[in-house]
């Protein structure tokens, strides 16, 4: 059970927020290092393996822009976890692989607190409190557990490449 | 208002059975399954998927090809070029050219340059009742003023449904959006809806999906139905129907047995539900930087304007060219404002071309912009500069995106804008009716 680093965001963290608009013509390597760039210029740095977003309830509410997604997975973060997710947002990051977790509890610790996630176990251990994924199973897990919506495809037997 | 308990003549005459809201009797069709519960997962044939020059080809050509570059039915499938046309830059042709040719290699059907997407899709009776509409754009939910499942999808979501034909869905809740009554003269479809988006709280309507019901909403012509059914996406909804009724099925040539006489939902089938009357509803503005700062245009009244815009997929259907026109015949565009116009399609303007309504705009002082995109995303030609005031028929004004962050746009209906435009200030387009 890894021990991971909370960054926590606030409510309604939107898409133009994860990705401002004027990015979206680059790549989304190019896009990384603007990475909430009108939210908080250092949060970037802090993201990476070891480290999950801890968010308060809408993160990703907004545009379909799947680059939202498809940045965060590739800063490497362990996972998003949040009371609720902005309904494109959460279908774009299960099909490019970034774990969306929710998580109905406050986050219980401070920014920069050491928590246990478990997804195997389907629950977050933070402050001594054993919290519920809520979304543990179903056709977005397996997706998810594949890595990501190609890869997936790429698995199931009636879409094999010709 | 909240319409609490007030079941009305709908829930009463309920037959059992008419417990399922619209959207989960499709879903459930769909998905090949009795009945669909909300927060259930389902995979749902996609009867129709689109996608348009920016979220397309250039998106999905390379992980299709890695799952062997075939389509469950190409048939199904459609691309529109609406977004980089008429070019601008070497590189944004280059990209249209590329997904022409990506298109007409896989056979699917190609739209080049004959409008905007979901302007298109209404037009050419793509979208059909109790169907599955996917588009790879927020605003692809269009499709629900013919009462189709209409979602906007990301890129990936786009692959497996052109390559399975299906897609998976966690199934939304429905909530009930009620306008009975009838708007008076001189406002529209677009000020219920920025009411609807100044009144409703968002945490109570995100990730729903939104139905539209009343007398007022089925007064409503196809072409302003599809306002309710776009702006959901700036309500933050998965899907916005507006159940088919005869004046659909004639349209479309669909069987009304199937639709216009099906049973209504009973009140249970919603999780929650709002009711308001259009009788006394006045024209709405969406003040700077968000759908949802609606109020009367009387408050902002004034205001001095420096663009106006008419367009996009919102806002430029010949529905929205007439109304213009009424407050611009005879009439010009006040000394250094700036009214552009882009119709929605290539069938729009020829419409606008042939009764007379394009003459009456640009002898008013509007310019032509090409049926695209365009400004409403940022693109092309006409986007503001530091300092604009624009009043637009479009349906999102944030920050930035018609343009320079340093602009200030207000969102209206086409009577407010054409009038603003005259007066070169925010304006009641009622005065105008008045003496038109």
């Amino acid at each position: 059970m890894p021990e991971v680093e909370v960054v926590r965001l606030p409510a309604n963290v939107d898409t133009d927020a994860i990705v401002p608009g004027p990015y979206l013509r680059l790549p989304n390597r190019e896009i990384l290092p603007h990475l909430f760039e009108n939210l908080d210029p250092g949060l970037r740095e802090r993201l990476g393996p070891g480290t999950v977003i801890w968010a308060g309830p809408s993160f990703g509410c907004g545009s379909s822009r799947e680059s939202a997604a498809a940045c965060l997975r590739m800063t490497g973060i362990e996972a998003v976890i949040a009371p609720s997710f902005g309904w494109i947002f959460y279908r774009n990051a299960v099909n490019v692989g970034l774990a969306v977790y929710r998580v109905l509890e406050p986050c219980p610790v401070e920014d920069g607190g050491r928590i246990h996630l478990d997804p195997a176990a389907g629950e977050v251990v933070a402050a001594g409190r054993r919290l519920a994924i809520r979304n543990r199973h179903g056709v977005a897990m397996d997706i998810l557990a594949a890595g990501g919506l190609v890869p997936y495809l790429k698995a199931r037997g009636d879409v094999h490449a010709s | 208002m909240q319409a609490g308990g007030g079941a009305g003549a709908s829930g009463a005459a309920n037959p059992a059975g008419a417990l399922d809201a619209y959207t989960h009797r499709y879903l459930a069709r769909a998905a090949g399954v009795e009945r669909v519960r909300p927060g259930e997962e389902v995979w749902a044939e996609v009867h129709l998927a689109y996608m348009h020059d920016s979220t397309g080809p250039r998106r999905i050509a390379e992980p299709l090809r890695e799952l062997g570059d075939r389509l469950a039915d190409a048939g199904r499938v459609h691309l529109f070029t609406d977004h980089f046309v008429p070019a601008s830059t070497p590189d944004t042709a280059a990209l249209v050219r590329d997904a022409l040719a990506w298109g007409r290699g896989h056979g699917v059907h190609v739209h080049d340059m004959e409008g905007i997407s979901h302007q298109v899709v209404l037009e050419e009776g793509l979208a059909r009742p109790g169907e599955v509409v996917v588009g790879a754009d927020s605003h692809s939910l269009t499709g629900g003023a013919v009462g189709a499942v209409a979602i906007g999808v990301g890129s990936s979501d786009l692959i497996g449904a052109v390559r399975l034909g299906k897609i998976w869905l966690e199934v939304p809740e429905a909530v009930e959006i009620r306008w009975e009554g009838r708007p008076p003269d001189g406002v529209t479809a677009k000020d219920m809806m920025l009411a609807t988006l100044a009144r409703v709280p968002a945490a109570e309507v995100e990730n729903t999906s939104c139905e539209w019901a009343g007398d007022a909403v089925y007064g409503l012509e196809l072409s302003e139905r599809a306002v309710l059914a776009n702006m959901g996406a700036e309500l933050g909804v998965v899907s916005s129907l507006v159940p088919a009724d005869r004046l659909v099925c004639e349209h479309l040539g669909v069987d009304p047995a199937l639709f216009a006489d099906a049973p209504p939902p009973a009140p249970e089938a919603y999780a929650r539900r709002w009711r308001w009357t259009a009788d006394d509803l006045e024209p709405f503005v969406a003040l700077p930087h968000s759908p949802r700062n609606g109020c009367p245009v009387a408050e902002a009244a004034g205001t001095p304007i420096t663009h106006a815009y008419i367009g996009s997929c919102v806002g430029a259907r010949l529905s929205d060219l007439h109304q213009a026109a009424r407050v611009l015949r005879g009439r010009r565009v006040a000394p250094g404002v700036t009214l552009l116009v882009a119709p929605a399609s290539r069938r729009v303007l020829s419409a606008a071309a042939a009764d007379g309504t394009l003459t009456v705009l640009l002898e008013a002082g509007a310019t032509l912009l090409p049926t695209a995109c365009g400004p409403c995303a940022g693109l092309g030609g006409g986007v503001l500069p530091p300092g604009a005031v624009c009043v637009s028929t479009t349906n999102r004004n944030f920050r930035g995106r018609m343009g320079s962050p340093e602009a200030a746009v207000y969102l209206g209906s086409s009577y407010t804008t054409a009038w603003s435009a005259v007066r070169g200030a925010l304006a009641d387009p009622r005065e105008a009716l008045a003496h038109a």
